[in-house]
């Protein structure tokens, strides 16, 4: 079986495989998207939700460089809620609640009709390589494929293994196999390999729940949608979404058997996620704690089945159901699924470019939970950049690079390619050290000119882009000149909204100039103004570190040559050969006087 | 100034001159090969000294002094590379000589400051240590040499270390609130200002104490005081135990104003003779006494003479002076006795040196409270650290300000710059060019 040479073969069906396959289409270059199972192309195979805390932003950032999930999420969320309201607008996070099975049918259809894109159900089961070239795949059932880029986006399939108590059996999502061939494959071609875990809580009969036990937990009323194609007024379903709490009783009884836990019996090997713990995690590690909360939400509309969110577990199904009858809404509850916890193999990002690239072999991209992150955002985030410079390269265009200062995902690369990541990573808004600009409303100011440039964004979604820039100056230039009369005074409108509590439709004078915007444009040019000081501050911080951001440092650069650097740094530092020296300083292990001496030396060599 | 770290350097470690001794420091990557060159032994002990005839690199059967040498094997050494310290005989010619020879075979003649920079580099010292060792090495009293083994044993960046802790707590306090909490944060807003506050006072009072700390030891002044033919000068060069002011019967003899520096009680302390102050018609005279009133204003103590009634002479003088410390002396007491042998006053005659001592007890007590006034803690900063700690406090005190209409996201972009500033202080944040203005200010072979 062969195919063009131009051409950039994405395996995997999740949010990172999805995303990769729509960016290199909309480079302008054919993509062959191999699935192990078709049906499943598109599934949402943990909670069902899209957003939140840091990754709501990832979420926006996506939709500026014309990715699907925001359009996606809008399409299918059945509940809008903005979190962290109290906290200031730069760490302002949308979420929304999502119908699975429409999301998943909606993502599909978007591959299908995509006339770039082929499917094949099958497994890829080796790279082929030569002279460190990719220069195809074999697939298990039909053989060799040639195709010049890969990007692998396997999620937790390489080599799972499910854990349910003490019993295991190996499967990439539960019911579904693993493939096990292309890891060794990856290992064979010199990659470091790491194993991670994860786990996800049980489903429950929603007949077998006392709803009037549980307390309703309802969305924003008026809420924005994610993306900027999503036709307004948006007037999304608010589905009530349910809120309990676990109790002594559930502690006790978890407590009493943790030994039967997969995690505590010390049969998993790999790290699990210190942010998103197990509820076995929560009662041992925060042992003084009465209750944690448990969400109680609707997979899809009209779903019998409640995701059980808050309650991830590895404990054998019947301590499951026995945990959770101890809690009055729980009492007569039956599990669809058990909470399960699953193991994998991951390859530590830092082998990779932050093109997401291979560094050793050309042509060779990862994106997603085989990168050792977690979350779907993350996972589409990644897959978009590894799709999108996949393309790139091969119609030799300059490629698609994100800095840390402009957006989360150039934060989430940057981490992922210099740390070392010992736990799957997710994103937090405390990780962006340029918070204050790294905003959901600036998005397509942030991001949009650079998608447009690489060819990512559809002419619609160009011209709303433009409009909605055209727009900001305008409104921002009426207001610099604007007046307003306060207690007596006349002072400037941007004065006034400096003031938390002022807003442009509180104020009457404002309101009128506001009119003919709308309310997103509003929305942005009042934060541009309150966060003006702030962000001006951080924009010197930025400028300082512009110097060492920009120094290249040659791959071929020999650690071990460079006299004075500690013997950490030089281990660290040959390990990941960073691209850059700003890259360098953030290596575990690095020193800043290391950092002195690599640029003294690379000034010398200069 | 840049330094390269990649080559041996070598530089003289005692003063240049004539002296019984000259040490002569060696620096680099691998020396052991140099040692067997020089000495004629080959796997030195690290730590040992060797008594040798001291050999040229390039000719060994050329002899270039007897000497001691010790080799000190990375990291175990000052730089944290290896090390050779010579000692040689002293004079200038000697030194000279194995330098020279030294350099013929490839080594480098050390910068100024060069080898605490290695050590710095090699993770041996922090910048605050660093600038102790600069303040030992130009240490005049033994004050100056207290406060600089404050700094080098780690003491001053402990205390340092400590407040960089508490923001950084403090900040990570504001992240958690970010990122893992639900919305509930009238609480929180009001602990955290409350944090903020402490913190802000710790650091003013910080500040206050290195302040007082870099008063002691850049000198206490003493300043004498009082009209024309009081009897300034005279107890000005009994004081200083020479004669250095013109002394006459002549109203008005002193015009300028005169400092003489001592140790005293292992703190420097300068006294100040100036002009008396009286109306003059004189310009001259007029230009000395202005000079009086600026001397008036820097000083720590003031000695207050006359030959009847100093606390007369004090409230005319009072607007010019912002210390609480005064001595009240009644000189000429052989002449003139008025009675006023209060606790509060001294009478002293110079001409019999009576009462003389008590005057001198009197300054040594205030010399010694003032050491003892000092926190127990506290210690010298330099002028760069004074900077980056005056910084932070005024970005402490805008927060504060600020903090009522400042979203939490802002409060944390502020602890942000903060912790960046303040981190600058031991060379964390990597500011090449402030590493590098440092280093260049100590001694060669330093």
């Amino acid at each position: 079986m062969s195919n063009t040479l131009e051409s950039v073969l994405v395996v995997g069906g999740g949010h990172a495989a999805i995303e990769a396959a729509l960016a290199v289409s909309r480079v302008g270059l054919s993509c062959t998207l191999v699935v192990q199972d078709v049906n499943t192309l598109g599934r949402m195979s943990c909670n069902p939700a899209i957003g939140g805390l840091a990754k709501g932003h990832i979420v926006k950032e996506i939709d500026a460089l014309g990715g699907i999930m925001g359009r996606a999420a809008d399409e299918c969320g059945i509940q809008f809620k903005t979190l962290n309201k109290s906290k200031g607008r730069a760490v302002w996070s949308p979420r929304a609640q999502i119908d699975k099975i429409k999301y998943q049918k909606f993502v599909n259809s978007c591959i299908v009709n995509d006339p770039h894109i082929t499917i094949i159900n099958d497994e890829v089961v080796d790279i082929v390589v030569n002279n460190n070239i990719v220069s195809g795949v074999s697939l298990f059932k039909n053989g060799l494929f040639r195709c010049s880029s890969v990007v692998i986006c396997a999620g937790t399939f390489f080599n799972g293994l499910i854990h349910v108590g003490t019993t295991t059996h190996p499967a990439g999502r539960m019911g579904e196999k693993p493939t096990t061939g292309l890891s060794k494959s990856l290992q064979y071609l010199g990659f470091e390999c790491g194993r991670l875990k994860t786990g996800t809580p049980p489903r429950a009969l929603l007949s077998s729940v006392d709803l009037s036990k549980l307390e309703i937990s309802l969305g924003d009323e008026r809420p924005d949608p994610f993306s900027i194609l999503t036709k307004t007024p948006f007037k999304p379903e608010n589905t009530p979404c349910y809120l309990t709490y676990t109790n002594k009783l559930v502690h006790n009884h978890i407590h009493k058997n943790i030994h039967k836990s997969a995690m505590y019996s010390g049969k998993i090997s790999g790290a699990g996620p210190r942010y998103c713990p197990s509820i076995e995690d929560k009662i041992v590690r925060f042992a003084d704690r009465n209750r944690h909360q448990v969400f109680v939400e609707p997979e899809w509309l009209g779903s019998n089945q409640l995701y059980i969110n808050g309650f991830s577990t590895s404990l054998p199904e019947p301590t499951q159901l026995e945990a959770l009858r101890n809690i009055e809404a729980f009492k007569n509850i039956k599990l669809i699924r058990p909470g399960y916890a699953i193991e994998y193999d991951y390859f530590p990002a830092r082998q990779l470019k932050s093109t997401l690239e291979s560094k050793s072999i050309s042509g060779l991209y990862l994106a997603g939970q085989v990168n050792g992150t977690s979350g779907y955002e993350e996972a589409a985030a990644q897959g978009l950049l590894a799709g999108a410079n996949a393309a790139l390269k091969l119609k030799a265009r300059k490629p698609l690079l994100l800095a840390r200062e402009e957006s989360y995902i150039g934060v989430l690369i940057d981490d992922i390619i210099t740390k070392h990541i010992n736990e799957p990573y997710r994103m937090f808004t405390s990780r962006a050290e340029h918070r204050l600009n790294l905003r959901p409303d600036n998005v397509y100011r942030r991001l949009s000119k650079k998608a447009s440039l690489c060819g990512l964004l559809t002419n619609n979604q160009a011209s709303l882009v433009n409009k909605k820039l055209k727009d900001f100056e305008k409104l921002t230039g009426v207001l610099s000149s604007s007046k307003i009369k306060l207690d007596g005074q006349t002072i400037n409108a941007k004065n006034y909204l400096k003031r938390p509590e002022n807003t442009l439709v509180k104020n009457k004078q404002l309101a009128s100039l506001v009119d003919n915007f709308d309310h997103d444009t509003v929305f942005q040019v009042e934060t541009e103004i309150k966060y003006e000081g702030y962000v001006e501050i951080e924009l010197q911080r930025i400028e300082k570190q512009a110097k060492i951001e920009n120094t290249k440092i040659p791959p071929s650069t020999d650690y071990k040559k460079i006299e004075g650097l500690s013997s950490e740094a030089i281990e660290r530092l040959g390990a990941v050969k960073p691209e850059t020296l700003g890259q360098a300083s953030r290596v575990g292990g690095v020193r800043p006087s290391d950092v002195v001496i690599i640029s003294v030396f690379l000034e010398k060599r200069a | 100034m840049k330094y390269n770290c990649s080559d041996t350097i070598a530089a003289l470690a005692t003063t240049p001159g004539n002296s019984a001794l000259s040490v002569i420091r060696v620096s680099g990557e691998s020396l052991s090969n140099l040692f067997f060159q020089l000495t004629d032994k080959k796997q030195p002990k690290p730590n040992h000294v060797y008594l040798v005839e001291l050999l040229d690199p390039r000719d060994s059967s050329h002899m270039l002094d007897q000497v001691l040498v010790t080799y000190f094997k990375a990291p175990q050494s000052y730089t944290g590379e290896d090390c050779i310290e010579i000692s040689c005989h002293g004079g200038k010619l000697i030194a000279a000589n194995i330098l020279t020879t030294l350099f013929k075979s490839g080594l480098r003649e050390a910068s100024p400051g060069e080898f605490s920079y290695r050590a710095f580099i090699n993770g041996k010292i922090d910048l605050i240590q660093a600038e102790a060792i600069s303040s030992i090495v130009s240490s005049k009293t033994e004050f100056d040499l207290r406060s600089g083994f404050k700094g080098l044993t780690g003491n001053s960046s402990l205390v340092l270390r400590e407040t960089q802790e508490s923001i950084r707590s403090l900040l990570m306090f504001v992240e958690n609130e970010l990122d893992f909490t639900e919305d509930n944060t009238s609480n929180f807003r009001n602990s955290l200002i409350e944090n903020i506050k402490r913190i802000s006072d710790k650091l003013t009072f910080l500040i206050n104490s290195t302040l007082a700390h870099n008063k002691l030891k850049e000198g206490i002044r003493i300043v004498l005081v009082g009209k024309p033919n009081s009897g300034k000068s005279s107890l000005f060069n009994c004081l200083i135990g020479e004669n250095r002011a013109i002394v006459s019967d002549v109203a008005g003899t002193t015009r300028d104003t005169l400092e003489s520096w001592h140790e005293i009680e292992g703190v420097s302390v300068c006294f100040v003779d100036t002009a008396g102050v009286w109306e003059s018609d004189d310009f001259l005279e007029n230009l000395g006494i202005e000079k009086a009133y600026d001397e008036m204003l820097k000083a720590d103590l003031l000695l207050i003479l006359d030959e009847h009634d100093p606390f007369c002479v004090f409230k005319s003088v009072e607007e010019h002076i912002n210390v609480e410390n005064v001595v009240f002396i009644q000189t000429k007491s052989d002449l003139y006795d008025t009675g006023q042998h209060s606790g509060t006053c001294y009478a002293l005659s110079v001409k019999t040196q009576k009462g003389v001592e008590f005057v001198l007890d009197a300054i040594k007590k205030f010399i010694v409270e003032r050491q003892h006034v000092l926190p127990e803690n506290y210690f010298y900063t330099t002028h760069r650290q004074q900077l980056i700690l005056n910084n932070v406090s005024a970005d402490f005190l805008n927060l504060i300000n600020d903090f009522p209409n400042m979203e939490l996201d802002m409060v944390s972009s502020a602890l942000w710059n903060i912790v960046d500033t303040y981190s600058s202080l031991f060379g964390d944040n990597n500011p090449e060019n402030v590493i590098n203005n440092i280093f260049s200010n100590f001694c060669i072979g330093k």
